[in-house]
């Protein structure tokens, strides 16, 4: 389980590498679909977690209390990138970078709270991610050997 | 490919399945991004109350 709560400290690079020298439409586009697949992954170990009892309800709070920042800055960045695909005008990318921004900084204090609960995961599970990790890896090999990524 | 990438990919696979990955690495690949494709993110981010269980 650590390891899976590992990537919400790297997605932002896999962002980072693959966007190339994308637009600026497209750049954004990829850094929300990236911020958006890593706060449902999140919230669904959140979710995991607490009905494991291994979130008290005082920490739940905490993180369902800036979760609902994100998710509203989130849609935020989706009417701002909406409107800016509709018209490409400098003032609607500037609403789209300061929305961007917001999302940034809210997803910031998201990630960390989300990080700082990991230690309560206990080694078993660690384990059992691991051997899927390793079942997966060859999966992943085979469907690039074809060529289906 | 870089390190620190096939990691994330490999733990995007063992949260979400292969699948999933194929589909985030298509999103990549996307030339073109379409009004349909923005509004869509809207999925990809539920309320924060509807991933915890409820109480019996």
């Amino acid at each position: 389980m650590k390891n899976i709560f590992k990537f919400l400290l790297v997605v932002p690079i896999i962002t980072m590498l693959l966007i190339g020298c994308s637009g600026f439409l497209s750049n954004t586009y990829k850094t929300m679909y990236t911020v958006g697949i890593a706060y449902d992954a999140g919230m669904r170990s959140i979710g995991d977690l607490y009905s494991k009892g291994k979130l008290t309800k005082d920490q739940l709070d905490q993180v369902l209390a800036i979760a609902s920042k994100v998710k509203k800055a989130y849609s935020t960045g989706v009417a701002t990138l909406s409107a800016y695909e509709t018209v490409d005008s400098s003032e609607n990318q500037d609403k789209l970078k300061v929305a961007i921004d917001e999302l940034t900084k809210l997803w910031g204090d998201l990630k960390s709270l989300l990080i700082l609960f990991i230690p309560s995961i206990d080694s078993l599970e660690l384990e059992k991610i691991s051997s899927n990790i390793d079942g997966l890896i060859i999966k992943a090999n085979y469907a690039i050997y074809k060529g289906v990524i | 490919m870089d390190k620190e990438l096939l990691i994330t990919i490999l733990e995007l696979i063992a949260k979400y399945g292969l699948t999933a990955v194929i589909s985030i690495l298509k999103m990549f690949k996307k030339e073109e991004i379409t009004q349909a494709d923005i509004l869509a993110l809207n999925d990809l981010v539920k309320d924060p109350e509807s991933y915890i269980p409820k109480e019996e």
